[in-house]
């Protein structure tokens, strides 16, 4: 018994610290809720646009560029036809009108942001980004947009497609280090099956579980002590 | 200073009565999700949700219509996406404003995908080539959707592996498109999910007023428990000093 104890204090001297901030975190992500962690209370997702006019450059022609592609899908974008060329290993976005890259400009990555938006506010700032540095598991331009409503939403643009890359809130911030921390992963990117998320999860898994089996060999002692003390005065009757 | 002790050890072992299976349940849910990868969860590791059939237009045994005819036949279209099936059809999936269909590349009709052709795109989805089963168990599901993939519509095919993991695809009956893949690690892997948040019913809600008071009597357990490690060690240092 003195030897689990020990061993609890042991290792409640190496996590203590860890396993406060996992409850306070964890307090933090159930306090706020789904939407608002992601930022989305104000998001809509806009109906897509009709495919009206065929585009100059035919579907042949791209696939004739793209020889190993396993998917070509014609789509229109703020008015311009998009192709999105799945390949093996990555995705390539083409503008089905000129056969060019796909580039997107700020008034285009605007007019997306104001579509999927239904908020009081208005736009009060915009600015190119690098999403690696604003969104996890994310990489390339983008452009983010502020809206001026109680949340302080931001509305993240990918560049490489015109596409929605995620939602920011005045929370935003709060939320990443409380993610950092919950999840050990001090790089932002999210991942929770880091060496030292795992090793110190193991370490809190012992931990409770000597905790749990000190209160059950308390009880079972306390019980012993009370069949002891009543057979003690069974015999003095 | 003893008194204090013993008092902060009752308010632990009382509090510990409390919070104590919920944190052991959340420290073996935790590690659990910690230890498995989270890809090899999604079934990013077992299947390719792109498909593996590459487009090779030029082996299609008759000319492709162009994007152009399609538009022509088929009104209120949203996307166009050009594929080959795995049964060395050239297709077309043409999403409607309110409805997905596939269309023949070549003929432009429109067709329904029948159970083998099913089988064939499952087979082509799973990149652990070994344990490909011939004959799966295939379902089309039209009135009730098991919980694991509570969030699709309606209706679903189902194709069910006979291997080690129970690996189950999920297959959209219009498009062919891959909606999930579930295995055995998932499923437990959600139910573990569930005692992470707390929501035993939906599984999706982390906000639970019961999820919240545990997590604060867990905070005030904690801090008991480090307020008897300082008490301890300042025991023990004044007995070092002595």
């Amino acid at each position: 018994m003195r030897s689990l104890l020990r061993l609890h204090r042991l290792l409640a001297l190496l996590i203590a610290a860890q396993v406060i901030i996992w409850v306070v975190s964890g307090f933090y992500f159930s306090w706020l809720g789904h939407t608002a962690l992601a930022g989305e209370k104000y998001r809509i997702t806009s109906a897509p646009q009709l495919l009206t006019e065929p585009p100059a450059i035919g579907m042949q022609t791209i696939a004739a560029r793209y020889p190993e592609a396993i998917s070509i899908e014609l789509h229109q974008i703020m008015n311009t036809p998009q192709y999105s060329i799945v390949l093996p290993t990555s995705e390539v976005y083409v503008n089905a009108n000129t056969g060019e890259r796909w580039s997107t400009s700020m008034a285009t990555a605007r007019a997306l942001a104001l579509t999927n938006y239904v908020g009081p506010g208005v736009i009060a700032a915009e600015r190119q980004v690098d999403l690696s540095t604003v969104l996890p598991q994310l990489t390339g331009e983008g452009f983010a947009f502020t809206f001026t409503d109680n949340e302080q939403t931001v509305i993240y643009v990918n560049a490489s497609n015109t596409t929605i890359a995620g939602f920011g809130n005045r929370y935003s911030a709060i939320t990443d280090w409380m993610f950092r921390l919950h999840f050990m992963d001090y790089s932002g990117q999210r991942d929770f099956n880091n060496l030292l998320n795992r090793s110190l999860g193991l370490v809190l898994l012992f931990f409770c579980s000597s905790g749990i089996l000190i209160i059950v060999r308390q009880l079972a002692s306390r019980r012993q002590r009370l069949q002891r003390s009543k057979q003690l005065t069974r015999q003095d009757a | 200073m003893k008194r204090t002790r013993i008092r902060w050890r009752i308010w632990h072992r009382r509090l510990a009565w409390l919070v104590g299976i919920q944190l052991l349940l959340w420290s073996i849910s935790g590690a659990y999700m910690v230890w498995l990868e989270l890809d090899y969860i999604r079934g990013a590791s077992h299947t390719n949700a792109k498909g593996q059939q590459q487009l090779l237009l030029e082996q299609a045994p008759k000319t492709i219509a162009s994007s152009a005819q399609v538009l022509e036949q088929y009104t209120d279209v949203t996307a166009l996406t050009l594929r080959r099936l795995p049964t060395e059809q050239w297709v077309y999936q043409v999403d409607r404003r309110y409805t997905t269909l596939l269309v023949d590349a070549v003929s432009l009709e429109s067709f329904t995908l029948q159970q083998a052709d099913i089988v064939a795109l499952a087979n082509d989805y799973r990149t652990s080539q070994s344990s490909i089963d011939d004959a799966p168990a295939v379902r089309l599901l039209t009135e009730q959707l098991p919980q694991e993939v509570n969030f699709a519509a309606l209706p679903l095919w189902q194709v069910t592996y006979s291997d080690l993991l129970n690996t189950t695809l999920y297959i959209d009956p219009a498009s062919g498109v891959l909606v999930s893949t579930r295995h055995d690690f998932w499923r437990l892997f959600d139910f573990m999910w569930m005692l992470h948040i707390m929501d035993y019913d939906e599984r999706a809600d982390i906000s639970t007023w019961w999820a919240q008071a545990l997590m604060l009597l867990s905070l005030v357990f904690i801090l008991t428990g480090v307020s008897l490690l300082l008490l301890q060690l300042r025991r023990l240092g004044r007995r070092f000093h002595a």
